[in-house]
């Protein structure tokens, strides 16, 4: 085609067609995004304050101030355990809730258009719904705990609690695309290898070890990333949630962030944080590309 | 070794028959190929010997022990598969002893055996490869080195041949006869290409929708098919199937008539028949003279020529080794060999010229 | 053949299977259920009865919908979804297209600059977002949410429109410029609606992303005309005084229900559309 074609246009032309396509859309993602990122970067290096004139360059004092600062280190604390926790417990439940999917054939598609449901709530009402679960003495969560002889104290008002049940809200609604992909990956399994692996003798466990997990390797690190990156950077559930407390037991750094900025009108700190979030997600997209061993896999 | 037996042997997936009611015997040592269309239910037989699909009843036998809820990795049977099934993340070592690792076997017997089946197939320079790294002929060969390594009772190929080209096919099916003939093991093989059934089976199935049609050596089933759906199925080109009207000492074929052959002159035949020929037992002939028709098609192999007849009611193929001077459009005669012709009751479907051999 | 012995299973295995899927099932839709159930109830009946609400009432979604504001929450968030979506699947078209069908130079670097910054926290960028805004004046202004929801959805919908465009064969459009289309006409009048399955996917994402979205109209908004409704369910709950979940729950599901019905409607495509790029 591109020969026809030029025969009948300028050269130059055909050569800028893809440029031009593209201007659009790069210019939106470098105007927006691209910004963002440079000039955050820059206001870290920065003093900016709202009431007073002039930004002093000020090296690398926002960053010592923010490793000093308790306030951040607790932050970074309940990030890692928020992320750990939602790694290690979402990726069991979606590989379990990806199996037995693929495994039924009666309501499939229903029970799978059922399990990504959560995905397409948005952060504010799957928030408010979570805390909803734990409101009142007839709370669905007291209940339970009743059943099981466990104290009924609110959940939210316990520091240690509140941090479960934002780790569970978390899970429950970014979990489900995780469960997606699985899904997807144990579709493309050859059945054929399970039915080798049936004669050579291997039991259900071996199969899911030496066919199962090899054969979705791509899809399970795209999984793993997704959650990382979805619980390391969630703010939408927390804030309207707990709001980082009781106390900052579950102020993970996104809301850390927010606080510092938005409470405090501290930017320049705010932006160090923001600058610091960043060096940890590409570090963890650097990480799992390189177990993926393949870089062509975004989203 | 061991010979595998299958008495009323019944599947169904839920309401649907596949396999309604099977009786196969299958001798110790043999090679026997199981061929028929797609769907005739020899991929379902195969995986239910292999253990891989519940027989719904009947009863099967490897040797002498029934194995109908054995699971497969206990039935002594291996299994080479149509898109070999190679673990991707294994190399060609690791593929070939895996079995026997899970088995448990001892490390310096698994080498030997791998070392063995390696040789055999000339893949030792292949074992520290990854299946990726293979060209198909190799991993059709790694297959064949992960069933050899179990040295199994009974090995089951399906349809191992079909995704490689041509020439690569022909040269691996000599080669499978090749280890049959050295190994002597049983082996059942799956395949729907008539060829690689006539020349790899010591006996063949023609199965149709879940039913045995025929079994018997090639070149039984070649010379005397059992009905008509073994007369089309079996033989390239296939042959041709001619509508006939029988009376008292005449036989109509295509409405013209032929005097009745003096084979079949005593014999009892229904009014209504399918006369099979063969397309080498059909001649071309003067046009005016036997059944006439006009050339068609004329495909020049180099040492044979088919050439496509048209005739009023339906097309004649004809296989001849001389170089007739024939020319498409040119009206001609069609001479059938009677002698060895097949005669199908035109109702039932059933041969009735000659007795039919073992029919399953 | 299919239907291997994995499939079907001992009766175990397909009791054990049952059990997880249903219980999974139920993790999965527990919380909207039950907050279901609570907007039918009255604030009275609220913390007594159980899962069945005893005396349902659809008074919960009267009050919302005649609430101070609902129908400006409602008006802005519609717009500012349509709108961006609109112009976010314009932009990716044009860009998708030049992926998918153009071979030049620096490809793979512009591909990577559209396609990295999806993994940029939209909660991280507010700050320096922030600062530009108030500089430019533009706080409160549907411009600025436009604009950085338009961003955020393009790469996704420039990935998900490019696999689609990639497997529209090029013979249609040689066939198409032969009788005279020119490149926008091919792009628009072939390309795009041979790909209708990757526009309805990216458009449903794009949608529902704009829809939810929090931070953005958080940070960049102050004043309660340019509320949207996740923004006021925000600050529903976080009002003082004794909160009224019976309303919460209410205006909860209404927020969820258009994206579930678009969803639900298209669903068998959005999974195929997800999924597709992560298996191929």
């Amino acid at each position: 085609m591109a020969n026809m074609l030029a025969a009948a246009r300028e050269r130059w032309l055909e050569t800028l067609t893809p440029y031009m396509l593209l201007l659009p859309a790069i210019a939106l993602v470098a105007g927006v995004l691209g910004y963002a990122v440079v000039s955050g970067t820059v206001m870290s290096f920065y003093r900016v304050e709202v009431w007073e004139p002039g930004e002093p360059f000020v090296g690398l004092a926002n960053y010592i101030a923010l490793f000093r600062s308790p306030g951040f280190r607790n932050s970074l604390t309940v990030s890692l355990i928020f992320v750990g926790a939602t790694i290690v417990i979402g990726i069991t439940m979606s590989m379990m809730h990806a199996l037995v999917l693929n495994h039924t054939s009666v309501g499939r598609s229903i029970f799978r258009a059922i399990a990504l449901i959560p995905y397409l709530v948005s952060g504010v009402a799957a928030a408010v719904m979570w805390r909803f679960l734990f409101t009142g003495d007839n709370a669905v969560a007291t209940q339970l705990m009743d059943m099981f002889g466990l104290s009924t104290v609110s959940w939210l008002a316990d520091p240690d609690r509140a941090l479960i049940v934002v780790i569970m809200a978390n899970i429950w609604f970014i979990a489900p695309f995780a469960t997606l992909i699985l899904l997807a990956g144990l579709q493309t399994v050859d059945p054929e290898l399970y039915d080798a692996a049936e004669i050579d003798g291997a039991n259900a466990w071996q199969k899911f070890l030496h066919v199962t997990i090899p054969s979705i390797m791509p899809m399970l690190s795209l999984s793993l990333m997704w959650l990382s990156f979805a619980s390391f950077n969630m703010f939408d559930i927390i804030l309207p949630l707990t709001g980082g407390g009781p106390g900052r037991s579950t102020e993970v750094l996104a809301v850390y962030m927010y606080q510092l900025a938005f409470r405090d009108l501290n930017y320049s700190t705010g932006a160090a944080v923001m600058i610091v979030i960043l060096a940890i997600n590409i570090t963890l997209s650097a990480i799992f590309l390189r177990a993926a061993g393949r870089p062509d896999n975004d989203r | 070794m061991a010979s595998v037996t299958l008495t009323g042997v019944n599947k169904h997936y839920g309401a649907v028959e596949v396999i309604p009611r099977l009786d196969l015997a299958i001798e110790d040592g043999e090679f026997v190929v199981l061929v028929g269309p797609s769907g005739c239910g020899k991929s379902t037989l195969l995986r239910m010997i292999a253990g891989l699909e519940p027989i719904t009843a009947g009863e099967l036998r490897i040797g002498e022990r029934v194995v109908n809820t054995v699971a497969a990795k206990n039935r002594d049977i291996a299994m080479v598969f149509q898109n070999y099934a190679l673990y991707p993340h294994k190399t060609v070592r690791q593929n070939i002893e895996f079995a026997l690792k899970l088995r448990k076997a001892p490390k310096a017997e698994t080498a030997r055996r791998v070392a063995e089946a390696a040789e055999l197939l000339e893949l030792t320079p292949l074992l520290d490869r990854y299946p990726r790294q293979l060209s198909g002929g190799q991993r059709q060969r790694v297959a064949m080195g992960r069933a050899i390594v179990r040295n199994p009772a009974v090995f089951l190929f399906d349809e191992p041949l079909s995704n490689l080209d041509a020439k690569l096919r022909v040269e691996m099916r000599a080669q499978i006869k090749a280890l049959h003939r050295r190994l002597e093991a049983t082996s059942i093989y799956v395949t729907h290409d008539q060829v690689e059934a006539m020349t790899m089976g010591d006996r063949i199935v023609v199965m149709r929708e879940g039913v045995v049609q025929q079994f018997g050596n090639p070149i039984d089933v070649y010379d005397a098919p059992a009905n008509l759906f073994v007369a089309g199925f079996i033989g390239s080109p296939a042959m041709n199937l001619l509508p006939g009207v029988v009376d008292q000492d005449s036989l109509s074929i295509l409405e013209t008539r032929f005097a009745r052959p003096a084979h079949l002159r005593r014999e009892p035949l229904p009014e209504n028949v399918i006369c099979g020929f063969r397309p080498d037992a059909v001649s071309i002939i003067e046009n005016g003279e036997g059944i006439g028709g006009t050339v068609e098609v004329i495909e020049p192999m180099g040492g044979e020529t088919i050439a496509n007849i048209d005739t009023d009611h339906q097309t004649v193929t004809v296989l001849y080794r001389n170089r007739l001077p024939l020319k498409v459009g040119e009206r001609v005669g069609l001479m059938p060999d009677f002698a060895s012709m097949h005669l199908f009751d035109s109702e039932s479907g059933r041969r009735i010229n000659k007795p039919s051999p073992t029919c399953g | 053949m299919t239907g291997s012995t994995i499939r079907t299973g001992t009766l175990t295995t397909r009791i054990v299977v049952w059990v997880a899927l249903i219980l999974l099932t139920l993790w999965a839709v527990l919380p909207i259920v039950w907050s279901f159930s609570a907007s039918l109830k009255t604030p009275l009946t609220l913390y007594t009865s159980g899962l069945i609400p005893e005396d349902p009432t659809l008074d919960n979604y009267a009050r919302v919908i005649t609430s101070d504001g609902f129908p400006t929450y409602l008006w802005n968030s519609l717009f500012l979804a349509i709108t961006s979506t609109a112009v976010a699947l314009f932009v990716s078209v044009l860009a998708a297209y030049g992926f998918a069908r153009y071979a030049f130079a620096w490809r793979h670097v512009l591909l990577l600059f559209i396609l990295v910054p999806r993994i940029l926290p939209r909660a991280s960028l507010i700050i320096p977002l922030y600062y530009l805004v108030e500089r430019l004046n533009l706080l409160d202004t549907y411009t600025v949410l436009i604009v950085t929801y338009c961003a955020t959805a393009v790469p996704m919908s420039t990935w998900i429109l490019m696999g689609f465009f990639r497997a529209v064969p090029r013979e249609l459009e040689e066939a198409a410029a032969i009788d005279g289309a020119s490149l926008w006409q091919r792009i628009w009048k072939v390309v795009v609606p041979i790909s209708l399955p990757g526009m309805v996917t990216a458009g449903i994402l794009s949608l529902r992303e704009a829809w939810n979205e929090f931070p953005f109209v958080l940070a960049f908004t102050t004043s309660s005309e340019m509320r949207t409704l996740p923004y006021q369910l925000f600050l529903l709950r976080d009002s003082m005084g004794i909160q009224d979940w019976s309303l919460i729950n209410a205006f909860t599901i209404t927020t969820i229900v258009p994206i579930l019905v678009l969803y639900l409607v298209f669903e068998r495509q959005i999974v195929n559309g997800l999924t597709s790029g992560a298996v191929k």
